[in-house]
């Protein structure tokens, strides 16, 4: 049985609306999205011919992954303020009555602006693995970190943003 | 007592070893801070699952065929180009020299000059010595 080799309309079909998602929800612009799927997708036409079997979803999220850091680059516009007054606080805001407050409000702008908030490596992170669902390990792959540095990352990143949405839930 | 931080997370997205999946679940039985904690950052990554899958621009895929990168343009960029347009026009007619005022006297006796000079043109004759003899 032989195997068709994988176009880069396949990819397109089959992980187009992931990528849209992650450059969505990283950068919180549709245009800007759009842009990237696009420059991903001719990555990867140009990148298919030399790709070795192997772990394919590691393969595209690194160039998507890629991807996202030259175009932050080009426009000099990466996020990377941190919120150091909200991590001193997380645990504080965890009272019943803030959780309460806190479920009625979870909407989807409240939860995309708080991610926007995050520091880019957090956000990155938090994205891959509750957006996009990849495991640990692709995430590491991806992102050509150590798990251990992917297992901080999505850690603090959902302490900032826990922290977040309470205190807008709570204004 | 020793409470967790980072192995809760861990523990929510089910990437912990076995041995640290025993001791989570050992000390979160046992203490009731680290199992808000546990219960607050499972809130932060249900609200994020939670959010909604967008749908891609039904143009983006075919947009992608082409090699040559082509930035796709939205309304903003649009306007910024027609802004940009309206500037170059403004500044090229405020950079140029007031035209003199048109002498349509002068138009007159030059187009009069050019028709002499064509009529005394079509009259001329070319003489080669020594040709006519």
């Amino acid at each position: 049985m032989t195997h068709r080799p994988l176009s880069w309309e396949d990819v397109a079909r089959t992980h187009g609306r992931k990528i849209y998602n992650f450059a969505y929800r990283l950068c919180g612009d549709p245009h800007d999205a759009a842009d990237l799927v696009q420059e991903v997708l001719l990555r990867v036409r140009r990148g298919l011919e030399d790709f070795q079997p192997g772990s394919f979803e590691g393969w595209l999220w690194r160039i998507t992954h890629n991807a996202f850091i030259d175009e932050m680059r080009r426009r000099q516009r990466r996020p990377t303020a941190p919120l150091p007054e909200v991590v001193d606080r997380w645990d504080a805001q965890s009272s019943p009555g803030a959780d309460e407050q806190l479920a009625a409000m979870r909407l989807g702008d409240d939860i995309q602006a708080a991610l926007l908030e995050l520091p880019y490596e957090f956000r990155e992170a938090v994205v891959m693995c509750d957006v996009i669902g990849l495991s640990y390990e692709e995430i590491a792959a991806a992102v050509a970190v150590p798990v251990g540095t992917v297992r901080s990352r999505i850690h603090r990143g959902r302490r900032l943003l826990r922290a977040a949405l309470s205190q807008e839930a709570a204004g | 007592m020793t409470h967790l931080d980072l192995l809760l997370s861990v523990y929510l997205d089910g990437e912990t070893t076995p041995e640290e999946s025993r001791l989570v679940s050992q000390h979160i039985g046992e203490c009731l801070r680290c199992r808000r904690r546990l219960e607050a950052l499972n809130e932060a990554r249900t609200a994020v699952r939670s959010l909604p899958m967008l749908d891609m621009p039904a143009d983006l895929v075919p947009a992608a065929v082409t090699e040559t990168r082509q930035r796709r343009w939205h309304p903003a960029r649009w306007a910024a180009a027609a802004a940009a347009a309206a500037a170059i026009v403004t500044a090229t007619a405020l950079a140029l020299p007031d035209p003199e005022p048109l002498d349509l006297g002068d138009v007159t006796r030059q187009v009069g000059a050019r028709a002499a000079l064509d009529l005394g043109a079509n009259s001329l004759k070319f003489v080669v010595p020594g040709a006519e003899r």
